[in-house]
């Protein structure tokens, strides 16, 4: 796994989505990226 | 440093130009013939620091300043498919996480020379389990606290201080240079030379983690584990290049998409780096799939052999062909052509000692040489050995690129 | 007990034998001096199987550890123990704004293991300390090392500086790394150039004409 908490794992841990969970979903997964992207910054040079 | 104005006669669209270079790029990097032999010029910091008449200091932390100069170096060199501005290493960010990677001019170096990588162990041998289980876990806890230690050594708020500005400051350096990025490609048509990066999964252990003294010696005391490391990279590094573009909204013009290449500087898997036999055991395999799955993907590779890769040249006949560009630094370039020409797209290699100290008839003489040699039949693309390092002499930069335009021009 | 033994297993790089067979030496009483003198012998094995391309520089690195942790059992410094008649001195650095060690550390290793006295005077290494350890260790060769491009301009300004102590009659310098040539050789003023350590050994031997 690549990402330190994905999307199936964070889904687990909220109670109710009234919405519309694909909303959720992206977003969440956009900062997990952006924050992947910047751990590894540190090692890739 | 005298400034160039380097005009073209034909006066072409910012999208014209765009999409001729990059179809010249896109052609030899798929082994065939373009219209002439494409330009890529890698400007070093240090080359446009000296360019624009100021301090490698003041480029770090001066952004704007930078693309200025570049800018400049975009007009004098309108003969360049793809240039590269200077490194990624913000001094904004450096400072806020107290980073200890590298040595910064104007912090531990002459506010004149480039920054620079320091050699250093920051995971311990018995740390390899950690990381191969969950490397983000030992990244967190084990290896931030040690690079960013200027901070961290101040208790946990300061440290966590040390992070958030980190991130600020390193989010307004990506948003500065994705916008500079689209501003040169729409108003001067000129595609950056690479488009992300990533490593070999030997190379990240070897510089960043373990350290060459300790990566050395694992490969006598512990070579499983180094191999188990190596292999739980190997999905990282193809993530950490291929992140980018899912992330950088795409762009809504009808220009033609440069397929992304993927910068990967080699740094330790050479001879005398390392034997053939370690290099089969410890370096290759992990680098190869990272390649392998880039490509499987869509994407160009460029990975750039540092030092002299002449005796490890023939293993590039196992990637995928016409996908892959070697930058070639030190290696004999004109036998690289003969080994594994008809595999991966060569690029390089004007020696910087030549574009420092030699005169322009010398530079035209060995581009001659390249486009000759190396040229023959498309599959090359010139550029300095170590890009346009911080001395060459400007009217050896006009008559390397001046000549290619000239010379390289393929006849039909 | 023969020395060859441990020679051999040094030469080799097998750590644990090695540091079994010196344990075993000092057990039954050998002189300490006496296992530095096998240290090396053994060491110029490792340096020759380096240049004739057998070893790389991770082998180089695993020999000097090994090395390291006999050092630590005898409570000897292996480099500077003993009565070794040394060929020459020789003072290495890498010049002024340049932290690279990597190439520097080879050169050091391998003159060391052709009888050359080496001081190194470590990296980003100003003018001024190379003049200095010349006052100090009157050595006949002066290696100045360098990585980046920047290293030209630091080496001509140490070889400059070298010259206005007035000590530049007395030594040979050699510039070494990788993208080192002829050029930069006459730009800075050095005598000789190389761009790998087993050229420069070379050349540092025939300098003291053997």
């Amino acid at each position: 796994m690549s990402l330190y908490t994905p999307w199936k794992k964070k889904r687990k841990e909220i109670q109710k989505i009234l919405g519309d969970e694909k909303i959720i979903k992206e977003s969440w997964e956009h900062y997990e990226k952006m924050v992947f992207l910047w751990i590894w910054s540190w090692l890739m040079r | 440093m005298q400034e160039v104005d380097g005009n073209l006669a034909v006066k072409k669209s910012p999208k014209e130009l765009y999409n001729e270079r990059v179809e010249r790029i896109t052609t030899a990097t798929s082994l065939k013939t373009p219209d002439r032999v494409p330009i890529v010029l890698g400007f070093n910091i240090s080359f446009i620091a000296r360019y624009g008449g100021v301090t490698v200091q003041e480029l770090m932390y001066n952004y704007e300043k930078r693309a200025e100069i570049i800018e400049r170096l975009m007009k004098a060199f309108p003969e360049a498919d793809a240039i590269g501005s200077g490194g990624t290493l913000s001094g904004p960010v450096s400072d806020a996480l107290g980073q200890g990677l590298y040595e910064i001019p104007g912090r531990e170096l002459s506010p004149d020379v480039s920054f620079q990588f320091i050699e250093r162990c920051n995971m311990k041998s018995e740390e390899y389990d950690m990381f191969t289980e969950n490397p983000t876990e030992f990244l967190i806890t084990k290896y931030f606290p040690r690079i960013f230690r200027e901070e961290w050594n101040k208790g946990l708020t300061r440290a966590k201080i040390a992070m958030m500005k980190g991130i600020f400051a390193h989010n307004d350096h990506r948003a500065f240079w994705g916008n500079k990025r689209k501003k040169w490609e729409s108003e001067f048509g000129m595609p950056m030379a690479r488009s992300s990066m990533t490593k070999a999964p030997f190379d990240v252990l070897s510089d960043t983690l373990r350290g060459m003294r300790e990566s050395s010696i694992d490969m006598y005391k512990r070579p499983e584990k180094i191999i188990k490391a190596c292999e739980a990279l190997v999905p990282y590094c193809v993530m950490y290049a291929e992140l980018p573009h899912t992330l950088r909204i795409k762009d809504e013009s009808t220009r033609k998409e440069m397929k992304p290449q993927i910068g990967m500087p080699l740094h330790r898997g050479c001879v005398p780096f390392m034997s053939l036999k370690q290099f089969e055991t410890f370096y290759w395999p992990t680098l190869k799939e990272v390649i392998c799955r880039l490509v499987a993907d869509g994407f160009i590779c460029r990975p750039f052999a540092e030092g002299d890769w002449t005796m490890n040249m023939k293993y590039w006949r196992e990637v995928p062909k016409g996908k892959v560009i070697l930058k070639i630094d030190l290696a004999d370039i004109f036998k690289a052509k003969e080994l594994v020409g008809d595999t991966v797209c060569l690029q390089g290699n004007v020696p910087a000692t030549l574009l420092q100290f030699g005169t322009p008839k010398q530079v035209e003489k060995y581009c001659k040489k390249l486009i000759d040699v190396v040229g023959e039949g498309g599959g090359f693309i010139m550029d300095g050995a170590v890009g346009i390092p911080g001395g060459a002499k400007i009217e050896n930069i006009v008559a390397m690129t001046k000549f290619t335009a000239k010379y390289g021009v393929y006849r039909r | 007990m023969s020395s060859e033994k441990l020679v051999e297993a040094l030469a080799d790089l097998k750590e644990e034998k090695a540091l079994k067979l010196v344990k075993e030496k000092l057990d039954a009483g050998e002189e300490p001096l006496k296992i530095l003198e096998i240290c090396r012998k053994a060491v110029e094995i490792v340096g020759k199987r380096f240049e004739d391309a057998e070893y790389f520089l991770p082998d180089l690195i695993m020999a000097g550890e090994i090395l390291r942790r006999i050092s630590e059992i005898t409570k000897l410094d292996i480099e500077k123990a003993g009565e070794v008649k040394y060929l020459a001195k020789v003072v290495i650095g890498t010049v002024q704004g340049d932290i690279h060690n990597i190439g520097k550390d080879i050169v050091t290793f391998m003159l060391d293991a052709n009888g050359f006295d080496v001081y190194d005077i470590g990296v980003d290494a100003p003018p001024q300390k190379f003049v200095e350890k010349i006052e100090e260790v009157k050595p006949e060769i002066v290696a100045l090392s360098g990585f980046l491009t920047l290293a030209y301009d630091s080496m001509k300004k140490t070889v400059e500086a070298i010259e206005a102590a007035g000590q530049r009659n007395q030594i040979k310098i050699i510039i070494g790394g990788g993208h080192i040539d002829e050029n930069v050789r006459r730009y800075t003023g050095a005598d000789a150039y190389a761009t790998s350590a087993a050229k420069g050994v070379r050349i540092c031997k025939k300098w003291m004409e053997i």
